[in-house]
């Protein structure tokens, strides 16, 4: 027997666990997904990783989101890293309806819709962001202000005479 | 070798070293449960899209009813209330943050843009202090025309709509009234105005002013001016080359049939201007004066090879120049030939100029010059640059007045 130390050396898939803000509800989740996130990715690359798995709390985002986060960033996992669109022509830009992004997120309530891009900009997964954004979009272009608003669930806090002066202002339709 | 037949010292430097690992693994521990600790802190503080300091005073937060300072974003907001309290605000509380909104105005078109300003002030604020990085309203066409003697016509067009407005000269006097100045800046409003078409009137001081006025308060972009059978007679030299080469940036110029003009209005200062020195293109064609006479452009050999070459510009894409009289000598081609010859920057200089209405010229023979042929009806020349691949071809053409000739200077690359 010598007495060098051997350390292990057999290769190991490193594995993330993210609880959600039930505390009981667990995701398993390789480096593929984690690093979408721009915040986890950060945080990990600080993060010794000598443990098989390492354990994130995600106190803010819910079992129900975290899921719905988590199968968008699973379709994902082996494409490159994404680029935002950029410049004058970023609005151009948008996928069609059909595309894989805007059928997955016109599959959510507006409820899960807004949480989903709530964490998404939290975690900072700009892939998600914009496709969220792109998706508002479609639900907002040729709308009505009383559209948007039940849409948006926001009330007008204009008072009646900036409202009336407000409405008689565009030219344009 | 065994463990019992190390000697003393190898025993105490094994115990050394077993210890040492011990307290490695227990600083590790710490280390990790430290960094936990910290990326909790960072997720809780972590903000990926910080509003500009200035923006983010001026924005109104959604409803803002902080409870703790560090947790001013919306989201850390509504985990916050607890879950109870959540079940009960979630109808109202559902609001994005502002990060976010901005982020889907920025893919939104202006007339989207227009109604959703109507929804609440803070998407309003949003809106209202973000506009330069938002969408422009397309305008086709902006026309400034003088439909019946004294009446203008201000006529906006996009791709489904078009407004107009008459204005009468005989009512109001010279003085537009601020309500005009105040409907045609609404009507242009945000927007990138591909044409703007400026037919057949009588530009004077007052006017210049007034839509120098409404420019400014829409905030609008140009792409191409088209100024046709215009009038000076009341503005000034100053006055009119701080209009078109400052007041509108375009990308291209078109005068045409410019008349009541002299040669100052075209003096070599316009070329100095900021938006005729950028342009891709820029066409001055067939200026009369108030007897009705040919005006010669007041610019130089010099003046004209610095603005051909862009000394004066950072600017590329630069692509036609097209000038009608200007007072260039004889020896202006071949100026032009040995300059090229010399020039370390091509990087800025017109693809294409044509210079109609020139004396005729003489073109020496010289190392950088090279002469192609010379036949009755044209000459051509070229010369090689120093420096690049690229050749100058000079083409003299004589018109069958024999009086003037036309010249056509092109940049060709190898």
């Amino acid at each position: 027997m010598t007495a060098t130390i051997e350390l292990e050396s057999v290769p190991f898939i490193q594995k993330f666990k993210l609880i959600a803000s039930d505390n009981k509800t667990e995701f398993i989740i390789d480096e593929k997904i984690l690093n979408q996130s721009a915040v986890l990715k950060e945080m990990m690359e600080i993060q010794d990783k000598s443990d098989t798995e390492i354990t994130i709390p995600l106190n803010q985002i819910s079992a129900e989101c975290l899921g719905n986060v988590i199968k968008f960033c699973k379709h994902y996992e082996d494409s490159e890293p994404y680029l935002p669109p950029i410049g004058p022509t970023a609005c151009l830009s948008r996928p069609s309806q059909s595309h894989w992004d805007m059928v997955f997120l016109k599959s959510l309530s507006s409820k899960q819709l807004f949480d989903i891009i709530n964490a998404a900009n939290f975690l900072n997964i700009s892939r998600l962001i914009d496709a969220g954004c792109f998706r508002l979009g479609y639900m907002t272009e040729n709308r009505t202000v009383e559209e948007i608003r039940r849409i948006f669930q926001e009330s007008g806090d204009f008072s009646a005479v900036e409202e009336e002066q407000i409405r008689n202002e565009p030219l344009w339709n | 070798m065994s463990t019992t037949a190390l000697d003393e010292s190898d025993r105490e430097e094994l115990c050394r070293l077993r210890h040492e690992v011990l307290q490695l693994q227990s600083s590790n521990d710490t280390l990790i449960s430290s960094i936990h600790h910290l990326s909790g802190e960072l997720l809780k503080r972590r903000n990926p899209f910080p509003l500009t300091p200035s923006s983010s005073s001026m924005i109104p937060m959604k409803r803002s009813k902080q409870i703790d300072p560090l947790n001013i974003f919306r989201f850390s907001q509504k985990s916050a209330l607890g879950s109870q309290k959540k079940e009960a605000s979630e109808k109202e509380d559902i609001g994005l943050p502002n990060e976010i909104m901005l982020h889907l105005f920025k893919y939104l078109s202006r007339s989207d843009l227009d109604r959703s300003a109507l929804v609440c002030r803070r998407w309003k604020k949003i809106i209202d202090v973000h506009r330069c990085s938002l969408a422009r309203r397309r305008i086709r066409l902006f026309k400034i025309i003088e439909t019946t003697p004294n009446v203008i016509m201000f006529s906006a067009a996009t791709s489904t709509q078009n407004i107009k407005y008459h204005f009468d000269l005989n009512l109001n006097g010279e003085n537009q009234s601020p309500d005009v100045i105040h409907r045609v800046a609404k009507m242009l409003k945000y927007s990138k105005v591909r044409r703007l078409v400026m037919c057949g009137f009588r530009l004077t001081e007052v006017m210049v002013h007034d839509l120098v006025t409404i420019f400014k308060k829409a905030d609008i972009l140009f792409h191409r001016l088209e100024m046709i059978g215009v009038s000076l007679r009341n503005l000034s030299a100053d006055t009119f080359q701080k209009f078109i080469g400052e007041h509108i940036i375009a990308d291209q110029y078109f005068l045409d049939g410019i008349c009541d003009s002299d040669s100052d209005h075209f003096g070599s200062r316009l070329f100095e201007r900021t938006g005729i020195k950028k342009a891709e293109d820029v066409t001055i064609y067939d200026v009369s004066s108030i007897n009705d006479e040919e005006v010669i452009l007041d610019v130089g050999d010099d003046v004209l090879l610095d603005f051909i070459f862009g000394k004066y510009t950072d600017a590329v894409d630069r692509a036609t120049v097209y000038l009608d009289n200007p007072a260039i000598s004889s020896a202006f081609v071949y100026n032009a030939l040995v300059r090229f010859a010399q020039e370390s920057d091509l990087k800025h200089a017109i693809i294409h100029s044509e210079i109609s209405h020139c004396r005729d010229q003489i073109v020496h023979n010289n190392r950088s010059t090279r002469f192609e042929y010379n036949v009755e009806v044209q000459a051509e020349y070229s010369s090689a640059n120093k420096y690049t691949n690229s050749v100058l071809e000079a083409k003299v053409s004589k018109t069958a007045d024999d009086e003037f000739v036309h010249v056509t200077l092109t940049i060709a690359a190898l």
